[in-house]
């Protein structure tokens, strides 16, 4: 059996706030047995502007003592500054360079996908990697399960404020979920909420984040200025895959 | 487009978990549009320690239709016969039977309520009664429905050895109704009171966060005295959005 922690849209930023949701989470996974497969990041883990390198850094060291540590960028990070720290080569347990997948238990891969370039009309997905990855999926045996991973949620949430920006339409992406059985779901963040749907008739899990909480449309009323409860706890999504099924389950860490 | 508010296992008691019953209410009262519909996913109240909780599933009906039309299904502390006494909903298209139920909502969407209680056990069970109803029912729904299928017993394992084993004990039967009926398009249990999301016969299964209370999990450490019972986490609601044969479920905890 395997178990990942999602973290996911951290947004350090500088305040001691913010770092101290991080640090309760990490105290949290620190407390946890028996220990994880893998831990990921799925973007967002620092303010854009405000967040630099030595962010990156302290969330990798702190992290990385526990498990692997396996991150994708959201449209919040300094691409250069994740790339030097998180960059898909420094995956653990990369197949070899020029590989996508990431081995993080006993037939279980990530698919790690960076969805952080911005264009007019919405986030783009390059779909090199997936047309490569669908190659190497070939060489996997039938009862691998495989776990995409990207910061941008592939599809509308209900949520008309967070759904104005969407990722643009990757028909790569949507031929390899469906037509792929060993593709069992795909996880987001982005959205700061816990939310589950489907894309491409598999599960679509949206891990809430570790900074704060949203508020949806029936809350708001137009009021978007109050769209973030910061004073909900921070927030781990534990993955549980067995027998080539997803379970997530959404913890608030108290 | 319908949203549908689920709310579980309040273990009423006459005691705290009516006050995080009361925050959940008032907070889904303020909602703007509100939601189309409640859906109850058991363990209302402790039936052992108010009698039969007649009056406590009453005042829990009355409080809730003010806010949506609700329907719910009894859990392992429920009396199903007091439970269904107070939520009244009359089926559509079908008699309710015990505390078997159908809700439809707007008209496109029917949830429909499953008994899945035992009488004094943990572990749940659909009777050959219940999914005869539940095939009737069906029939009775018009072609172009969504369906969603509520109940109190997760039918799959989430990878809690604690609770695992007291989910429901003839998933088959289910699985079988299930893999026929396009219809269907999720499953809502409580029970675990942890929001968790799996599939179960090619269909997601939700589960509700609990409202009296929050499970621990199984890597967390034991706590002194052994308890898998969270009080300092706060009280959730999962909300879902079901649009033609899609669900969207947004899970939200709520600050006192």
């Amino acid at each position: 059996m395997v178990w990942i922690a999602q973290l996911t849209d951290i947004h350090l930023d500088g305040s001691e706030a913010v770092r101290a949701r991080f640090e309760r989470v990490v105290a949290w996974l620190g407390s946890i047995q028996p220990s994880l497969s893998a831990i990921l990041l799925t973007g967002d883990l620092v303010e854009q502007g405000a967040g630099g390198q030595e962010d990156y850094r302290h969330i990798r060291d702190a992290l990385q003592p526990l498990a692997p540590v396996i991150a994708v960028p959201g449209n919040a990070d300094d691409p250069d500054a994740f790339d030097t720290v998180f960059g898909w080569d420094r995956n653990p347990g990369a197949i070899s360079v020029g590989s996508w997948l990431v081995p993080v238990g006993e037939q279980v891969w990530l698919l790690p996908l960076d969805s952080s370039d911005c264009e007019e009309n919405g986030w783009t997905l390059d779909p090199e990697p997936i047309v490569e990855a669908r190659e190497e999926l070939a060489a996997l045996p039938g009862d691998a399960v495989v776990l995409v991973a990207l910061h941008h949620p592939p599809v509308g949430v209900g949520h008309q404020l967070m759904d104005q920006m969407t990722l643009r339409d990757v028909p790569e992406l949507e031929c390899m979920v469906r037509d792929d059985a060993r593709v069992v779901g795909v996880v987001a963040g982005h959205i700061h909420s816990g939310i589950a749907t489907s894309f491409a008739g598999k599960p679509l899990v949206v891990g809430p984040a570790v900074q704060s909480q949203i508020r949806l449309d029936a809350e708001l009323s137009g009021r978007e200025a109050d769209l973030l409860v910061d004073d909900a706890p921070p927030m781990v999504t534990m993955h549980r895959l067995e027998g080539g099924r997803l379970s997530s389950w959404f913890h608030a860490v108290v | 487009m319908i949203w549908i508010a689920q709310l579980t296992d309040t273990h009423l008691n006459g005691g705290e978990s009516g006050a995080r019953f009361e925050r959940i209410a008032a907070w889904l009262e303020r909602f703007t549009p509100p939601v189309d519909a409640i859906v109850l996913t058991g363990d209302l109240v402790e039936v052992g320690e108010l009698g039969d909780g007649a009056e406590v599933y009453t005042a829990m009906a009355e409080r809730l239709a003010s806010i949506a039309p609700a329907i719910a299904v009894p859990g392992n502390c429920d009396d199903p016969e007091a439970l269904a006494a107070a939520f009244l909903v009359p089926g559509f298209g079908v008699a309710p039977l015990g505390a078997n139920t159908v809700l439809v909502v707007g008209d496109a969407v029917a949830v429909i309520g499953l008994d899945s209680s035992i009488p004094g056990q943990f572990e749940g069970r659909l009777s050959a009664e219940t999914l005869g109803w539940l095939e009737t029912a069906l029939a009775a729904l018009p072609a172009g429905m969504s369906v969603i299928l509520a109940m109190h017993h997760p039918p799959v394992a989430l990878g809690h050895p604690a609770v695992d084993g007291f989910r429901l004990e003839n998933p088959d039967s289910l699985a079988a109704v299930v893999r026929k009926e396009p219809r269907i398009v999720g499953i809502l249990v409580g029970h675990t009171h942890g929001a968790t999301v799996a599939a179960f016969a090619g269909k997601p299964v939700i589960v509700g966060p609990g409202i009296h209370s929050a499970m621990t999990l199984p890597q967390e450490p034991p706590t002194t005295p052994p308890s898998l019972i969270d009080f300092a986490v706060q009280p959730g609601v999962a909300l879902h959005r079901i649009d033609g044969d899609t669900i969207t479920t947004h899970f939200r905890s709520v600050a006192g």
